[in-house]
């Protein structure tokens, strides 16, 4: 129903930074773990963020036919991992390190993290004032007559 | 006469459907604030009253017009594009946001304000 829509997209807005919130939060906790189950260290993952178009088919007729190709929010589509190269830390006496010494460490940098951190919360709380304005619109409709 | 008393209310009508669908574009353009590629959009509201008012002054079917009238979504133009192809501006959409939610409140109050002058005539006066 198309007043409950505008709940939906914020919702997904919501959903999808909290998803993201999520990836930042794995990152930042194994941005020392050097050892993972493909046998190097862990690789940063990256969540894609991509609109929606209206998912289920009455509602995307409905739009059709009325004639407003809206989208309906945003989602997580998928998570990439990234493929910078590893950092490399001297260190001999690690049972890791290769024979020049070197250790190789995740590709994540905690700083772009922390400002990724950032930005997603910033969204996140973007989309709630917008949540509680559509509320209060439709609080007011209900007073309509009165 | 009848019809002359609701044809004030149609404008309310549509006032009220292109804010509510304006803040549901308004939403979504916020929610898609770090999507790659995604444009931002808007719709025509200001441009459907400003004909409507030329048209009221040239005599023409004024009403007519109001009710075929229909709000075009369109990507805003002259936006400053992000690295990653994305142009959605944060502070352009949040004021928006609240001018729109404004005009909706300021609507709906003076709709109801007509209801009760409408009503206040129907019971001679007497509340």
């Amino acid at each position: 129903m198309s007043i409950f829509k505008n709940f939906d997209i914020t919702a997904s807005g919501i959903y999808a930074q909290k998803k993201r919130m999520n990836i930042i939060a794995q990152n930042i906790s194994n941005a020392d773990t050097i050892l993972t189950d493909t046998n190097e260290p862990y690789r940063r993952k990256i969540a894609v963020l991509s609109k929606v178009k209206s998912k289920s088919s009455f509602s995307k007729i409905l739009d059709d036919a009325s004639k407003h190709k809206e989208d309906s929010g945003v989602s997580v589509s998928s998570v990439e991992a990234n493929t910078d190269p590893f950092k490399l830390e001297y260190n001999p006496d690690h049972p890791l390190a290769n024979a020049d010494g070197y250790v190789k460490k995740p590709n994540v940098d905690v700083t772009t993290e922390m400002l990724e951190l950032l930005q997603a919360t910033r969204a996140y709380q973007a989309n709630v004032t917008v949540f509680n304005n559509s509320k209060s619109i439709f609080k007011k409709a209900m007073e309509i007559g009165k | 006469m009848l019809n002359y008393l609701f044809k004030n209310i149609d404008i309310y009508k549509k006032g009220l459907q292109g804010s509510s669908l304006r803040n549901k574009i308004i939403s979504n353009n916020i929610a898609n604030v770090d999507t790659p590629e995604y444009k931002s959009k808007d719709i025509n509201f200001e441009n459907i009253f400003k004909n409507y008012l030329n048209k009221k002054t040239l005599k023409n079917d004024a009403s007519e017009y109001l009710n075929n009238a229909k709000f075009n979504i369109r990507e805003t133009a002259n936006l400053n594009v992000k690295s990653n192809g994305n142009n959605v501006d944060m502070e352009k959409e949040m004021t928006l946001l609240a001018k729109n939610s404004m005009l909706y409140n300021v609507m709906v109050d003076s709709l109801n304000h007509r209801l009760n002058l409408l009503k206040s005539a129907i019971n001679g006066g007497k509340r």
